[in-house]
């Protein structure tokens, strides 16, 4: 989820401006095929080609504003311009000149917006494409290119000093793309590409020690979902890190792999998860020795750059750098002591940002990072049973006088026996309570009482109390909502009414009930549950039926008026509840020919019959876990959209599995799990 | 019955029969005739008898033979059934040398190939799949030679070359069998060279792919000409 979109309120986008933008400097330009580096002052500079269709050099530097565009004096005909930056500071520059029957590359330094000494690189016919450049320990340049000439892709590498060059034997395969180079620590030069031989599209690499090459290394495992988009970065203890975009049967996930100086390991996943994809992944170095990957995931018609690092072993949480745009394309990192330049294509624009990687620390410690999908499952609560939970307001007072028989909970009883049928409402409303209190008993009131769904509203007596903060009242709701979650109650929380008394004519206690309820709005977008605004729905209450202060019937409990609101307002946020999926069923098929035989799970369901809204639905999430895993967790397999039904085919035959299903709102709001479906 | 058998098969089976009927028929008298003269000549000549025999069955059935047919093949195998709902239609082309001769007692060698083919589904998606199926068999054949049915018996081993094409996977491979065959040729009259062969067949091939086991072989029945010539 991105906390970008969810977080709406002001508070939060001043946090968001002290957290990225005092110190982010960022830069759009219409343009295209953009490629960056870190000039010998530390500023982000990248070449493309711009609007008018001529190369274009770029810097970006600190607090500036105004783009500092300048054209690189090429031919009309250049494309796809790369510079680097050598070890001495020197920026080169290659790029592709094409005419109608062939293309070359070229090559030469940089000096300010001028290109010196260049000189012709490729000798081959035919047309020579997606350069790639480094260097050497004494700053010689090394150039990877791909040559396709007589329907064949043929990958050159090309050393400038002496002018040697080349050719891999790429006669097996039918196509190459994306070739990189890189030196490492010990000077060996290695040339990584995607080709197609057998099956898919494969990340294959060889080295180059002056004497001879290597002989081919095949990095990804199978072949038969395509890898591709290969990144490679080299750290300071000579580890060589490639990360690169696969397919694994749902979708494309970041892949990784490393050379410890004597053989590639396994390749290991950076992302796992269905229907989003993940793409375009660009690694670099930072701190001389750790990797950092940045990539674009889409999901749902939005596209966000992803950043995580490998820090102690240990991957980091993904963080989400950018958030929602409709077109991410290319996003290209790099990395200048602790500073990290991206660069990414948005349809016609070229767009870059500038941050340092303590700000991404921060992110990921403050929580701006992707919330992990909570699951909530306990198949053996009652989903006909609901806990009102909170102080007086809930249990029920009027005239200061205890009265649940006329307080919201049975009201909302009777509404939720006229739609629903059977259900119940058990009322813990404590009169009196803080969010202190709250906390303390609603653990074992959760186990106790055997009820899916609980209605929080807390937090009107902590107002009062200057001992505590807002801040302090919404972790303490923030808490129990965790609590709710992990022992499989699906909560919703309502933000406090206001007061009618001398409270609400003092502007710091009315500045802490708008605090305490903004908190309250965070809080369900943050852990995606639903809101009842009990706040306007009470302050907004009509001027011809009385006004708000008329729902009261003391300083602060609402009367058989306010009551019969409440219950109302309660209402028409449980009839929109992600209710679980009925007639869950799972049943283990095989689909065979003669010769072959794939076996899968069906797995089928039925809206539930609560949810009169089916608009509300966006889909259905469905979690799996292996039976012989004893206490393993289940795991999300995909999320099915438009769709009753599910094929899981990525199962092992001799496997059981168990499965559950949650809907999925339209707002991101997930339901309780259904109860358990075994495939055996 | 009737309707599952392949249309213009099963017209040409009719005319063959009719006209095979028809030309018989005509030529009775004349055929009663000359055996009369035959029984003449024998009380005449006990030599000349024996050698007007031995012309008479070498003429019925010549010393190389040509064989093409078709039939239904119905593969016994219960998955296969399955997925290939139905019977195939086979096509075979096979050729035969006399190697043994001892008065109406012949014996035949004989190689055989077979085509086969056939479309199905994937037993829950549905999705298209084709077998084919090339046998090729290698035996020998007994055939009892008398002037209007020549019974045969006939036993060979087989090697099936098999494919399996499929969106869902593509299986290709092989396997060894045996089948056994019984029929009849029928000389059509007027035609020296040419016979009608009627024939029911039993395979066996049993044969695992990607941990599956299939059972090629079946029950085959059809009919088809063949060529006799003497080299």
């Amino acid at each position: 989820m991105d906390i970008f979109k969810k977080r709406g309120s002001i508070f939060f986008l001043l946090l968001l401006f002290l957290n990225l933008g005092a110190t982010g400097t960022n830069r759009i330009l219409e343009g295209q095929t953009a490629k960056p580096a870190f000039n010998h002052l530390g500023d982000l500079v990248y070449v493309y080609k711009n609007a008018e269709k001529k190369i274009s050099l770029e810097t970006l530097k600190p607090q500036t504003e105004e783009p500092s565009e300048k054209t690189v004096f090429l031919e009309e005909s250049a494309f796809s311009p790369v510079i680097k930056r050598d070890r001495s500071g020197k920026l080169w520059i290659v790029w592709e000149e094409w005419e109608y029957n062939q293309s070359i590359l070229l090559l030469g330094q940089l000096k300010e917006d001028v290109v010196i000494s260049s000189r012709k690189i490729t000798e081959e016919e035919g047309f020579n494409f997606s350069p790639d450049l480094s260097f050497d320990v004494n700053d010689n340049p090394w150039i990877v290119w791909i040559n396709y000439k007589a329907a064949q892709y043929r990958i050159f590498v090309h050393e400038v000093i002496s002018e040697k060059t080349w050719v891999m034997d790429t006669e097996i395969f039918s196509s190459a793309c994306s070739p990189r180079v890189i030196v490492d620590l010990n000077n060996n030069v290695w040339i990584f590409w995607s080709g197609k031989g057998g099956g898919e599209e494969e990340i294959f690499c060889r080295a180059f020690d002056y004497f001879s090459w290597s002989p081919l290394y095949k990095i990804n495992q199978s072949n038969k979902y395509p890898h591709v988009n290969p990144s490679v970065a080299v750290d300071q203890k000579g580890f060589i890190w490639l990360v690169w975009s696969g397919y694994d049967g749902q979708d494309y996930e970041i892949y990784f792999s490393y050379w410890n100086q004597e053989k590639w390991s396994e390749e290991i996943k950076i992302t796992d998860n269905s229907q989003k994809n993940d793409v375009f992944p660009s690694v670099s170095v930072i701190s001389n020795s750790i990797p950092i990957v940045s990539w674009a995931q889409s999901f749902g018609g939005q596209c966000h750059i992803k950043i995580k690092f490998l820090e102690n072993n240990t991957w980091s949480k993904e963080i989400d750098v950018f958030p929602g745009e409709a077109h991410i394309n290319f996003p290209i990192m790099i990395v200048e002591g602790e500073k990290i330049g991206i660069i990414w294509q948005s349809e016609y624009e070229v767009k870059s940002e500038v941050f340092y990687f303590n700000q991404l620390r921060e992110k990921e410690s403050f929580g701006f990072v992707t919330a992990d999908t909570q699951i909530i499952i306990n198949p053996d609560l009652d989903e006909s049973r609901y806990i009102g939970y909170g102080d007086s307001i809930t249990y029920g007072y009027i005239n200061k006088n205890p009265t649940p028989e006329k307080g919201y909970v049975p009201r909302l009883k009777a509404i939720l026996i006229k739609m629903f049928g059977e259900a119940e409402v058990v009322n813990e409303g404590n009169p009196g309570e803080i969010t202190q209190g709250g906390l303390g008993r609603i653990e074992s009131l959760i186990q106790n009482l055997n009820s899916r769904y609980l209605l929080l509203m807390e937090g009107t007596n902590d107002v009062f109390f200057m001992e505590i903060s807002m801040d302090t009242a919404a972790f303490n709701l923030k808490e129990m909502v965790k609590k709710c979650m992990e022992f499989g109650v699906f909560p919703a929380i309502s933000t406090i009414p206001p007061r009618p008394d001398w409270m609400w004519d003092r502007e710091f206690y009315r500045y802490r009930i708008f605090y305490l309820n903004n908190k309250i709005q965070e809080l369900a977008q943050d852990y995606l549950i639903p809101l009842v605004n009990m706040f306007d729905a009470f302050y907004f209450y009509p001027e011809d039926k009385g006004g708000w202060r008329s729902l009261f019937s003391d300083n602060v409990h609402p009367d058989e008026k306010g009551y019969q609101l409440m219950a109302e307002e309660w209402f028409d946020v449980i009839q929109n509840f992600p209710f679980p999926p009925t007639i869950f069923q799972v049943k283990r098929i095989s689909n065979e020919i003669l010769f072959y035989r794939e076996v899968f799970n069906h797995i089928t369901w039925q809206d539930n019959p609560k949810i009169q809204d089916k608009s509300t639905v966006y889909g259905y999430k469905i979690y799996r876990k292996k039976v012989s895993l004893e206490n393993s967790q289940f795991e999300l397999i995909t999320t099915v959209y438009n769709d009753l039904s599910f094929f899981d085919k990525n199962i092992v035959p001799s496997e059981k599995y168990v499965y559950v299903i949650s809907t999925l709102r339209k707002d991101n709001v997930e339901g309780p799990c259904s109860g358990e479906r075994k495939d055996h | 019955m009737l309707r599952n058998l392949d249309k213009p098969l099963f017209l040409a089976v009719i005319l063959i029969f009719i006209s095979n009927g028809l030309i018989a028929h005509s030529n009775l008298e004349s055929s009663s005739v000359m055996f009369k003269e035959e029984w003449c000549q024998k009380e005449q000549s006990e030599t000349q008898e024996d050698a007007l025999y031995v012309k008479k069955e070498s003429e019925l059935m010549k010393n190389t033979i040509i064989c093409i047919y078709t039939g239904y093949y119905d593969i016994r195998d219960d998955r296969f059934k399955s997925i290939y709902t139905g019977r195939g239609h086979v096509w075979s082309l096979g050729v035969s040398r006399r190697v043994f001769t001892l008065s109406q007692h012949q014996i035949f060698i004989f190689l055989d190939f077979r085509f086969f083919s056939k479309k199905g589904k994937s037993t829950f998606f549905k999705e298209d799949t084709k077998f084919l199926h090339r046998p090729i068999s290698l035996g020998g054949a007994y055939l009892f030679v008398t002037e209007i049915i020549i019974p045969f018996a006939e036993l060979g081993v087989d090697y099936h070359f098999y494919r399996e094409e499929s969106t869902l996977h593509t299986t290709s491979g092989s396997a060894l069998g045996f089948h056994g065959q019984c029929g009849m040729f029928i000389p059509l009259p007027g035609i020296e060279s040419l016979q009608l062969k009627l024939y029911m067949r039993y395979s066996r091939a049993e044969t695992t792919k990607n941990e599956l086991k299939a059972e090629l072989g079946g029950f085959e029945y059809g009919i088809g000409l063949a060529f006799g010539f003497n080299i």
